[in-house]
Order: C-alpha cells, then sequence, then structure tokens
C-alpha cells in the first residue's frame, strides 16, 4: 500500500513535470533528463557496448523526445516513450554500421561489495556480462527492460514496436539462452 | 516432463520470483526444480550487478541545455571547446554556407545551408520557452565520431586485407548496403543532392566495384560467391522501390536510382551465377521470407522507420571529401589483386587521414583527432604493414617492386609532416587533454614503426 503510494506520487510528479514540459519549461524537462539520463544510458550501453555511442544514443534521445514533446500523450506512460526514441535511434545506429555485431565491451563486474556481490564471484559476473553480451540484441532488449526498468510486457512492446506476446518471448528467449550458459558455472560457485 | 513445463512457466514469467500457486508447490516438492529457480533469480540479481563505465556528459548536457551562457561558436577562431560544441570545422562549414552557394557547387553549398537551416530550426524549438531564460545558441554538442566513416573504412579494410574473391565480393556488397543505409537515414530532413550523390555513389560501387569484378571469379566458384550478394542487392532494389511512395517527390529520383541499378545488378549477377532471372523465378516474397525468419529464429526482420536524422545530415556534410574517397578507394581496393598495390593504396588513404589529423589540430578538434587517429593506425597496420609482409608478397620480388616498398614505407614515415600540427597542439595542450592526444600521437608512431618494422624484416631475410 505504501509502495503504490508512492509510485503514485512518482507518476504524478513526472505527470506534472511532463506537462509543464510540454508548455515549454526547460527546468522541468531537465528535470526528467536528469530522473532518466542514468537508466537510458545504462540500457544503451548494455545494447551497444560502447561508452561513446551510448552517450551519443542518450543525448539524441532527449533531444528528439523535446523536440517531440507536443506528440506525446498525456497519461502514457512518459519513460517507455522515451526508451522507444532510443530504441529507434539505436536501430537507426545499427543500420548504419552494418550488419555485423558491435565490438561489445564487456561489463565491467561490480566494484561494490554487498552481500548479493559476496553471493557471486566476480568471476561468475564476468561471464553474466559476457553471456548478455552475448544475447541477440532484441532479446537482450527485451530482457534488461523488464528485469531492470521492471516495465510490464505491454510496455515492452511499445517501446520494441512489437506485440506484448513477442515482447514475452523475447524475454523468455533471454532467460533460457543465459540460463543454458550459466546455470553450470552457477553451480560450480555454490559453496 | 512436469519440471520442464514449470521451469518454461517460470521462464514465461513477467517476476519469476513471484510464481503462482502450482509453481510454488512443485518447487515445494522438487529439490532439482528449486535449485533451478534460484539460479534463474540469481542471474536476474547478476545482470543488475554489472557495472558498467560512468555516463561523463549528462551534467554538460544539461548545463547547455538550460541555456548557459553560450561556448564561442560563432567565432572559428577560439578554439571549440571539448565536447561543450560543434567542432571548429563545423561552424566554418556552417558560416560559409549562405555564400557559397553557386551552381556546379551544389554538394558544398546545398549542405552547409541544411546545416545551417537544421541549426536555425534547432534553436527556434529550444528557444520556443516559457520562462525568461537567456535565447540558447545551438551550443549542443552534435557527437563527432561518425559511424558511417567508420563503416566505409571498415569496408576499405577489408578489401585490403582480403585475398581471396568471396570476401572481397562480400566487403564490396556491404559497402553498398553502408551508402544505402545511410541513404536511407537522411531521405527525411536531408537535402535532396545528397540523396542523389549517395545514390550515384551506391550505383557506382555496384557498376564498378561488385559487377566489373563479379565477372573476373572463375566460372567455377560463381555460384558460391555471388549467390547470396544477388538476392541482398535484390533485397535493396526492393526497399527502395517500396519507399518511393513514402517520401518527398524530390527524392523519388535517387529512390528510383537505387531500385533500378539493384534489379539489373541483381539479373546480371544470377546470369553469371548461371541462375535464371528474377523474373522467371520464384522469389519467395519478402514477407515470406520474414515469417519463415521468424518462425525458425524468433527474430523479426523488421525495416527501421523512416525517421529524421540530424545528426546523420550534418555529419555527412562534414564528411564529404572523406566519404568520396572512402568509396573510391573502396572501388580501387576490389580489384586490387596485389598486395603491394592495395598497400599503396591504403598509404594515400593514411595520407588523407593523417592531413585530417593536422586540420583538427590546428582547428583544436580533440575528439576528431582521436577519431582520425584511431582510423589511421587501423589504415597502417591493417592496410599497410600488413600487405607488405613476406607472407602476402613473397620474396626476391625484383629491383622495380623493392622500390615500390621503399617508396610506400617512406610516405609512411613522411606522415610525420601532416600530422605535425597535433605535436604542436600536445606543447600547449591542457593537463586534462594530455592523456587522449598523447595515446593518439603514439598509436599513430607505433603504427608507423609496425610499418617499418615489417619492411626491415623483409631486407634481413
Amino acid at each position: 500500500m505504501r509502495l503504490a503510494s508512492q509510485s503514485d506520487r512518482h507518476l504524478a510528479a513526472e505527470h506534472d513535470l511532463v506537462q509543464k514540459a510540454q508548455g515549454g519549461d526547460r527546468e522541468a524537462f531537465s528535470a526528467l533528463i536528469d530522473r532518466y539520463w542514468e537508466r537510458l544510458y545504462r540500457w544503451l550501453y548494455h545494447l551497444s557496448g560502447n561508452q561513446h555511442a551510448a552517450e551519443d544514443l542518450t543525448q539524441e534521445a532527449f533531444l528528439k523526445a523535446f523536440a517531440k514533446l507536443a506528440s506525446f500523450r498525456a497519461g502514457t506512460n512518459f519513460r517507455a516513450w522515451l526508451f522507444r526514441i532510443a530504441y529507434n535511434g539505436f536501430l537507426n545506429q545499427q543500420r548504419g554500421e552494418g550488419k555485423g555485431r558491435p565490438l561489445y565491451a564487456e561489463s565491467l563486474p561490480a566494484d561494490k561489495q554487498g552481500p548479493a556481490e559476496q553471493a557471486m564471484s566476480q568471476e561468475t559476473l564476468k561471464l553474466v556480462g559476457r553471456a548478455m553480451s552475448r544475447l541477440p540484441n532484441d532479446f537482450r532488449a527485451a530482457f534488461l527492460l523488464r528485469v531492470e526498468e521492471e516495465l510490464s510486457f505491454r510496455q515492452i512492446a511499445g517501446v520494441l514496436c512489437t506485440t506484448e506476446e513477442t515482447a514475452r518471448w523475447r524475454v523468455y528467449k533471454a532467460r533460457q539462452k543465459l540460463m543454458e550458459v550459466l546455470a553450470p558455472q552457477l553451480d560450480l560457485d555454490k559453496p | 516432463m512436469k519440471c520442464r513445463a514449470i521451469q518454461d512457466e517460470l521462464l514465461l514469467l513477467a517476476d519469476p520470483g513471484r510464481p503462482g500457486d502450482a509453481v510454488v508447490a512443485h518447487l515445494r516438492d522438487c529439490a532439482a526444480c528449486r535449485q533451478w529457480h534460484s539460479r534463474l533469480l540469481q542471474v536476474e540479481k547478476g545482470v543488475s550487478l554489472l557495472a558498467i563505465p560512468g555516463s561523463t556528459r549528462r551534467a554538460q548536457f544539461l548545463h547547455q541545455f538550460l541555456g548557459a551562457p553560450a561556448a564561442p561558436c560563432a567565432d572559428s577562431r577560439q578554439p571549440a571547446r571539448v565536447g561543450t560544441s560543434f567542432p571548429a570545422g563545423m561552424w566554418r562549414t556552417v558560416r560559409r554556407g549562405w555564400s557559397a552557394w553557386q551552381p556546379g557547387r551544389s554538394w558544398a553549398a546545398a549542405g552547409a545551408v541544411a546545416a545551417a537551416a537544421f541549426l536555425l530550426l534547432l534553436a527556434g524549438s529550444l528557444v520556443r520557452t516559457t520562462s525568461p531564460v537567456a535565447p540558447v545558441t545551438t551550443t549542443v554538442r552534435v557527437p563527432t565520431r561518425d559511424p558511417f566513416v567508420a563503416g566505409l573504412l571498415e569496408c576499405n579494410l577489408r578489401l585490403a586485407e582480403a585475398e581471396s574473391p568471396h570476401p572481397r565480393m562480400e566487403a564490396v556488397a556491404d559497402l553498398a548496403d553502408r551508402l544505402y543505409a545511410q541513404m536511407r537515414k537522411i531521405l527525411r530532413g536531408g537535402e535532396a543532392d545528397d540523396q542523389h550523390d549517395l545514390a550515384k555513389l551506391y550505383a557506382r560501387v555496384i557498376k564498378e566495384g561488385l559487377l566489373r569484378n563479379a565477372k573476373t571469379i572463375a566460372p567455377d566458384q560463381r555460384l558460391v560467391v555471388l549467390e547470396k550478394i544477388s538476392e541482398r542487392v535484390s533485397q535493396t532494389g526492393e526497399d527502395a522501390d517500396s519507399l518511393v511512395a513514402e517520401v518527398a517527390d524530390e527524392s523519388v529520383g535517387a529512390l528510383r536510382l537505387i531500385a533500378t541499378v539493384s534489379r539489373e545488378a541483381a539479373d546480371q549477377l544470377r546470369t553469371l551465377t548461371g541462375e535464371p532471372k528474377a523474373m522467371n523465378r520464384l522469389w519467395p516474397s519478402p514477407a515470406l521470407v520474414a515469417l519463415s525468419v521468424m518462425l525458425t529464429t524468433g527474430r523479426e526482420l523488421q525495416a527501421p522507420q523512416l525517421e529524421e536524422n540530424p545528426r546523420a545530415v550534418l555529419l555527412l556534410q562534414r564528411n564529404r571529401a572523406l566519404i568520396l574517397e572512402l568509396v573510391d578507394g573502396g572501388i580501387a581496393l576490389a580489384s586490387a589483386e596485389d598486395a603491394l598495390v592495395r598497400a599503396d593504396f591504403c598509404s594515400s588513404l593514411a595520407a588523407r587521414m593523417a592531413k585530417e589529423i593536422g586540420e583538427a589540430a590546428t582547428g583544436r578538434d580533440n575528439s576528431r583527432i582521436t577519431e582520425m587517429g584511431d582510423h589511421l593506425e587501423a589504415l597502417l597496420k591493417r592496410g599497410v604493414a600488413a600487405n607488405l609482409t613476406v607472407d602476402r608478397l613473397g620474396t626476391n620480388l625484383g629491383s622495380v617492386r623493392e622500390n615500390q616498398i621503399r617508396r610506400v614505407s617512406k610516405e609512411v614515415k613522411n606522415l610525420n609532416e601532416l600530422t605535425k600540427p597535433l605535436e604542436v597542439l600536445l606543447d600547449g595542450a591542457a593537463k586534462s587533454e594530455l592523456g587522449d592526444l598523447r595515446r593518439t600521437l603514439q598509436s599513430i608512431h607505433e603504427a608507423q614503426q609496425e610499418v617499418e618494422m615489417t619492411v626491415t624484416r623483409r631486407n634481413v631475410r
């Protein structure tokens, strides 16, 4: 109940910011940038595998979002709308760079050592990063939207311009592929 | 069987951490599935623990967005602030745009006008605000790294490395694909002249790079090498045809040129491979192909929608001359059987990159320096040094060819003259900038040394 009301407050504040930004208030839009920059950048980094590309795409997505803000329908999900713009940018970039997979700089293992990190060895985290990088882009995109952004399958479908069923199926395939690669390793890690 | 079904159900859940009652009951009784489930949760947790390099541009972007005092962009004599404004070279292009308009100079003038128009539009959209903040003077940074240039260079490098028809033809087909993809990017919001020029370059690559060299392939190899390429070319033609209805009238000509050239080329390639022409054979429709791919791999084939891409338009303006050289280089490399000739072509391209570095250093455009530095290094290592090795060239070449090798080696040494402004810049660079620039210069020197060592090793042998 408390969580729900927090989430409601968050959405109401966001709605307010979007409305103000639609009225031309740059401070309000900059608050939205502040709120979503890191999350969008992280997602794009995982997709592109390249820091510069991810920063370029993040920047471009916000610029496009600001330019198209009038077309955003109040009451719909701003985050999903923003991620959709970013994904289109990513697809265009991919097409421009050819059909080959981008050179993927592997994710770095976590440098914090909280209980969760201690439960997983650095080596295993490296393997997770490597396995993630080998997923097809559309599987990885859907999976991260579910796991990190906690978007619903319907919202993921909206971001990736596909159907809800396809979004669910992509997340399923991503999990399946990761488990194929990682489950044996995790068994070895078992204390 | 039951376990498999349970595991599938867990994989399909929005949150595998909150399974339904039936799954919970199974997990209670089945140790193997319980362990599998805990692994699945661990994997998802592991993904969110992955650290990535931090973003460095948010504060800067926000600062610009909120209309902080403008960088001194209007004055191209001022050094461009790294990452905070357009590079000086780009501003010069924009400023020259209006006065440069002359018939016969449509490439340069139309491009510069388009860039200026885009900047005005962008400024307009940012200035429209209710708050009385100082007007923004378009200081939004356009990323200087151009993926299109990098892609064309990669095709050139693959052509420089290719020692048989198959990889060579694949690289030429990729070169054509990249040109078409770029044209697609600027179909909305780009200048018609730019679209036509890209279409013409595409046609040249197909005719002079692909078809001309396809004819030199031994008949018994043609089917293997050319079959898939002819399908790709044919698909490009179909895609271009299908877009004609979606674009402005002035863009139709460019698309039609691509469609016609692709159709004719696909037919000629099929003739070379001994297959019937498209009209006479039953090709599966694109929809059928997409459906079968989706059914077998679960992936959807979906051409990206046409969208305005101001970044691509601007970068095209900026890198036009370089693009032309890379396409010319690609066509030339496609028919260069001789490794020494390929090394020679790459050394010319390397000189072009070195010149770009010199100009960027003069304009204090640090990100451009590192971009071109990477390209130069790749050209020297993969294009020049690799083609001068004994493995590729053999030994006892005779005095004429040995002289050619020495000339190429000398040209590589002379690149230092072209990159001299970078060394001058390093003398006066701020401490924070030194690292990247020094690394770039160091990489260039190492690549030059690699060429020199390759030549020395030949002589020792």
